[in-house]
């Protein structure tokens, strides 16, 4: 499996996120950290810290139930996966 | 950045009123990459729902056009709109309480009469949005509003009631099975008949507060390291069971469905020579 790692873009609406912390647990790589900037309703959300560990997997995009995290593959990376 | 799919949603009252780390929202963001992935136009879907957490997630959050209906008469509305709209994607969304519950014959009919609405049940095994009262989900034992003292009646298993009754789709995911649930999702809009998925989902607030788990992702743990594949379970006592989240395909059969017979005998009607 060919895959250029930096074609990978992780990226949170601030704006959506209400801080449950799902995506930091579930990550198997461990991409996501909780931020120490409250957002304007009162919560942590997180960053992607690690974000050349990230496997491409979108289990985090899939599960976060404010639709707050995106996952970005160019289209190179769409295919062979 | 925005997320593309929010596209599909009423996004002028977003962030949705779901409590943080609640399964709703998951149930709502994989419909829309179920959507999008099938390119179905949200103009052929009808959305119909009941009363509760989950039945906002069809209405007001998925944007196409909805009826949002009385406490537990979704399906009976859902069969109304399919006789009149054969060709739309006629989806039900809403929960537990509503759709087992107050709500339970028409369900068990529907699936008998295998009419071609998708219906996904959340169950989070509870009354969430009237603040935790025992549902026919709940499992023995557990402490509610209105079991104090712990819930003494056994829980309905929803996925093998609805086969039971003759689905011709049914299945059950968690919401931490993503992908399986995903792909059950296509499946059930694809299918002709009366598809089914009991979605096992978390209420930090309502539920899982109340057995220990108060925070969504305890509940996802939960559902993660207690989940059986169906396939595996037979032999297996029903003690082995207990507490566990048997996921997979329940049904999958071919049945004629309940709005074609109608319009077969419409037609039989319309070639008599007047
Ligand atoms: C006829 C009627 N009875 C009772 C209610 C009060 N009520 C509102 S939501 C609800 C239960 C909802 O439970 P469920 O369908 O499991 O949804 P959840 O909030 O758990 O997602 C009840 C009993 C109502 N709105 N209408
Ligand atoms: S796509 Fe997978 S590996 Fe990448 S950040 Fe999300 S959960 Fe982690
Ligand atoms: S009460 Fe439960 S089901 Fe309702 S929004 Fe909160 S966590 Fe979700
Ligand atoms: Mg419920």
């Amino acid at each position: 499996m060919i895959r250029e790692k930096d074609k990978i873009e992780i990226y949170i609406d601030e704006g959506l996120c209400k801080g449950c912390d799902i995506c930091i647990e579930l990550c198997r790589p461990g991409v996501f950290v909780k931020s120490e900037k409250l957002n304007s309703r009162g919560y942590y959300v997180p960053v992607p810290a690690s974000m050349n560990k990230c496997t491409g997997c979108m289990i985090c995009e899939l599960i976060c139930p404010e639709l707050a995290v995106i996952i970005k593959k160019n289209e190179l990376v769409k295919e062979v996966v | 950045m925005k997320n593309e799919l929010l596209k599909y949603l009423r996004t002028d009252i977003l962030p949705t009123e779901f409590c943080s780390g609640c399964g709703c929202g998951t149930v709502l963001n994989i419909f829309c990459h179920v959507v999008d992935e099938l390119k179905i136009n949200p103009d052929d879907i009808i959305m119909v729902t009941g009363i509760g957490c989950s039945s906002w997630i069809p209405s007001p959050y998925f944007s196409a056009d909805t009826l949002h209906t009385t406490h537990g008469r979704a399906i009976a509305f859902a069969t109304g709109v399919k006789v009149m709209k054969p060709d739309k994607h006629v989806i039900v969304i809403a929960g537990d309480g509503d759709l087992a519950g107050i709500g339970g014959n028409h369900l068990i009919h529907a699936a008998r009469r295998n009419i071609g609405l998708t219906v996904f049940l959340v169950n989070n095994y509870i009354y969430g949005m009237t603040g935790g009262q025992v549902s026919p989900t709940t499992p023995s034992n557990v402490p509610t509003t209105t079991t104090p003292y712990g819930n003494t009646e056994p829980a309905f298993k929803i996925a093998e009631l609805v086969s039971a009754a003759g689905a011709s789709y049914v299945a059950r995911w968690t919401t931490y099975q993503v992908f399986h649930l995903k792909k059950a999702m296509k499946d059930a809009i694809l299918n002709k008949g009366f598809s089914f998925i009991e979605i096992c989902s978390q209420c930090p607030t309502s539920y899982g507060k109340r057995v220990g788990m108060r925070e969504g992702i305890d509940q996802l743990k939960d559902f993660r390291d207690n989940s059986i594949d169906l396939k595996k379970t037979a032999g297996m006592k029903d003690e082995e069971l207990e507490n566990k989240f048997i996921v997979g395909k329940f049904a999958e059969r071919n049945r004629t469905e309940f709005t074609e017979n109608l319009r077969n005998i419409n037609r039989k009607f319309d070639e008599v020579p007047v």
